[in-house]
């Protein structure tokens, strides 16, 4: 469809308006959302709008605004690369940018108009912070939005790198503001997988400059932040999935405990002690679940007892402080997971967390003996680490002895030893019961469960109830 | 509390035949008004747009409804001089992702003459990370999306000693979940979409070994919802496009029979539209090249007749990948 010349003159001053008023209301760092808002057809008022702290734009204009500023930026500012950087002049750079701000806005997954927001913001035409408001108002609208994420990880690694002593307050800052963002981007949208990515990238981030600011707080903050997430979002299983990532990083922390059980309000030490009791039956030859249930019993007596070499063999590689944690910390998932999977039968999602740990149990269960399972019904043992044998020989009571000797020695005992191994026993009786109690509710996914614990973990073949 | 399974419903009147020539009528007529909205808003994914047409055209048996030398000479333009890469329509950035489109598009016209070839190569090879991985484009965006553009790109032009491939499969690799999905980085979510990057890279890179097939497939197979139709992720909704990403993927770990295929078939089918032609992501919803090319692909996977047999890892007619004598790993056991 043509329009007449006197048409086109009126669309071009209408649209120019537009992106004046939009670009105004774009400086108010106040603002906290933008939207289209469904107006098919013109009216007397501006088609921008402005309430409180949003920022709207009538979906009729829509189309005008795009296809004039999407032309006018292909047209001069992105035709012919070797002119790009020389033309960039404070002029240029004003126009750029009140161009881009519409065109993004509307439409966000062109790429290349991101690397044009790049490209002037190395050269320091502009703040990155108010880059950073305004990929947070891209995101209110399209929070599925991944060139807006990657967009800020630039950003942020950019900032990072510049700086040389990173402040504590400012890492927290930086940190706190990304959450924010990433907050309101799964709440607008469920299983929002790149959301959930960039909150796992702000984790990495973390780690990395674990030494400049408390990193272990923020993974105890953020690990009971997604207790409550998941237990309100029980079919998206990207949030579960970040659960299992602040679960992870919990495994490398080694101090303040005690802070952690209390942000969590939960006696990770009890919980697992009642697990392992309830499950416990007096013709186990070591544990009994009186024995087991002792409240003085110290952390190492407690992992030999459920997990140890028979009496009389050395310990002295076991790393029994780590994976007694892990245990603690895993079994409270466990009772966590079916307090979810009682109230919300027919969920997925929470049946492949709980997969998850079951898996990370088993697992934590075959490194600190050092064995790998074969799911044929055998048990491997694997060759000691060069750092296992170093222990070994700083160990009072192994220096003396053949390695290799006592190596095989315990050999056969070990793998005997893992069927009959107090813990593994607990865990399958409970995930008998637990599959028993859930088949009447959820008959599909609790089938599942015991033919995925059957099939890929390999956990009946060598059990007697 | 009542529970809703995440899934839809097939109603009696839905499409249950195949309606080829309808199909191809929608994709000849697609795009063809330049001063349309949807074309501008679109231009950023042109020569991805333009692979998704042809190949569904090709598979059909229709191609010659498609501009050959149009498209062609449109390619040639798309090529940056400086480094190499191709744009999904210039003056764009060049990026992987269309680098790939348009090296596939030209493999399929046997056109390869048309562009810079050592220029693409060098464009991918200066992409590769210390860690084996790739980035989109200099700005260095990280995914195994694009490891997989790499890798097929550069086998498409037999050029793979260009790049280190032992590291690129190493870090796809190191992508790999408990469940034995794969996400787009090292930890990220078992997504269908990346599964099929992921197990297309070790395919070409003939890794195969690594992954844990028995473990993959059942999440895999655990897709299908009761309409049939696949999902990508845990209680999602099923979308067609999913029909080609994890039946790509089922089919090079040899484990296609792990699903109903009847009941999939059944759901293919009813994504088209009856009057327009071409697929959509659901029943009932507006149909897209896209979908139409993974409703296609879906059913010569299922085994379709009527369709040109496809290749599983490079979503090309089997035929073009048989003139290129290339052999991507297939799982046999």
């Amino acid at each position: 469809m043509s329009i007449s010349e006197e048409d086109r003159v009126a669309l071009t001053g209408l649209v120019e308006k537009i992106i004046k008023e939009l670009n105004q209301y774009l400086e108010d760092r106040e603002l906290t959302e933008f939207d289209i808002i469904g107006v098919e057809s013109t009216t007397n008022r501006s088609p921008v709008l402005y309430i409180q702290t949003s920022l709207g734009l009538e979906s009729w204009c829509v189309k005008h605004v795009y296809n004039y500023c999407y032309a006018e930026l292909i047209r001069d500012f992105l035709t012919n690369p070797k002119r790009r950087f020389s033309r960039l002049s404070n002029l240029n750079y004003k126009r750029i940018i009140s161009l881009l701000n519409p065109t993004l806005l509307i439409n966000p997954d062109v790429t290349s108009l991101w690397n044009k927001r790049r490209e002037m913001t190395s050269q320091q035409f502009h703040d990155w912070f108010s880059e950073m408001h305004f990929t947070k108002l891209v995101l209110t609208r399209k929070p599925k939005c991944n060139e807006a994420y990657s967009y800020r990880r630039w950003i942020l690694s950019n900032i990072l790198a510049k700086d040389d002593v990173l402040s504590e307050e400012f890492l927290n800052d930086v940190i706190a503001e990304e959450l924010r963002v990433c907050n309101k981007a799964a709440d607008k949208c469920m299983n929002n997988y790149h959301s959930w990515d960039h909150r796992a990238f702000l984790i990495d981030l973390s780690w990395r400059y674990r030494f400049s600011f408390d990193s272990t707080m923020l993974y105890f903050k953020e690990y009971k932040f997604i207790r409550h997430w998941t237990s309100t979002h029980v079919s998206d299983y990207s949030c579960f999935h970040y659960r299992q990532i602040c679960v992870r990083i919990l495994f490398l922390i080694e101090e303040r405990w005690p802070v952690f059980e209390k942000m969590i309000d939960v006696n990770l030490r009890d919980n697992f002690q009642k697990i392992l009791s309830d499950h416990m039956t007096s013709d186990d030859p070591v544990a009994t679940p009186s024995k087991i249930s002792k409240k003085t019993m110290d952390d190492d007596d407690l992992t030999a007892l459920v997990l140890g070499y028979p009496a009389g063999n050395c310990k002295c590689y076991a790393t029994w402080k780590a994976t007694l944690r892990k245990l603690e910390l895993l079994f409270y998932e466990l009772i966590s997971n079916e307090d979810l999977l009682k109230y919300y039968p027919n969920h997925q999602t929470i049946w492949y967390q709980r997969r998850f740990v079951v898996n990370n149990i088993l697992n934590a269960m075959y490194n600190y003996l050092s064995v790998e399972n074969k799911y044929n019904g055998t048990i491997k043992q694997l060759p000691l680490s060069p750092l296992d044998i170093e222990r070994k020989n700083n160990c009072t009571k192994c220096a003396d002895a053949d390695l290799t000797e006592h190596h095989n020695n315990v050999k056969k005992q070990k793998e005997d030893w893992f069927w009959n191994c107090p813990l593994y026993k607990v865990l399958i009786r409970h995930e008998l019961a637990l599959i028993k109690d859930r088949r009447k509710e959820d008959s599909k996914y609790a089938e599942a469960h015991e033919n995925y614990l059957k099939f890929f973990e390999g956990l009946f073949l060598n059990f007697n109830p | 509390m009542a529970f809703h399974l995440k899934d839809v419903t097939l109603t009696p009147d839905r499409p249950t035949t195949l309606l080829l020539r309808k199909h191809s009528d929608y994709l000849a007529k697609y795009g063809t008004d330049s001063e349309d909205f949807e074309y501008n808003m679109t231009e950023y994914l042109r020569v991805s747009g333009i692979y998704w047409s042809l190949t569904a055209m090709e598979l059909m048996g229709y191609s010659h409804r498609m501009p050959k030398e149009e498209i062609i000479k449109f390619i040639t333009t798309c090529q940056n001089k400086e480094n190499g890469g191709i744009s999904a329509c210039y003056p764009h950035d060049p990026h992987i992702l269309y680098t790939l489109s348009a090296i596939q598009v030209l493999t399929m016209y046997n056109r390869l003459d048309a562009i810079d070839v050592e220029g693409v190569v060098k464009f991918v090879a200066s992409l590769q990370q210390k860690d084996g991985s790739f980035s989109g484009d200099k700005w260095g965006e990280i995914d195994t999306r694009f490891s997989f553009c790499a890798v097929m790109c550069l086998s498409l032009l037999k050029r793979l000693d260009a790049i280190d491939v032992d590291r690129a499969a190493n870090f796809v690799i190191s992508c790999m979940n408990f469940d034995g999905g794969f996400g787009s980085k090292p930890g990220s979510e078992s997504h269908a979409g990346l599964i099929y990057c992921c197990v297309g890279t070790l395919s070409i890179c003939k890794r195969l070994d690594a992954v844990r097939i028995n473990r993959l497939a059942w999440w895999l197979a655990e897709r299908q919802m009761p309409s049939g139709g696949l999902n990508g992720r845990p209680e999602k909704l099923p979308d067609l496009c999913y029909s080609w990403w994890v039946l790509s993927s089922l089919t090079i770990i040899n484990r296609l029979h792990w699903i109903k295929k009847d009941k999939l078939e059944n759901f293919i089918l009813a994504c088209q539209d009856a009057e327009t032609g071409g697929f959509s992501d659901r029943p009932g919803d507006i149909p897209d090249p896209f979908h139409t090319l993974f409703g296609i692909a879906g059913l010569a996977l299922l085994g379709n007749k009527t369709i040109k047999p496809v290749n599983p890892v490079y979503c090309l007619p089997q035929e073009t990948i048989d003139r290129l004598k290339l052999e991507p790993q297939m799982y046999k056991h």
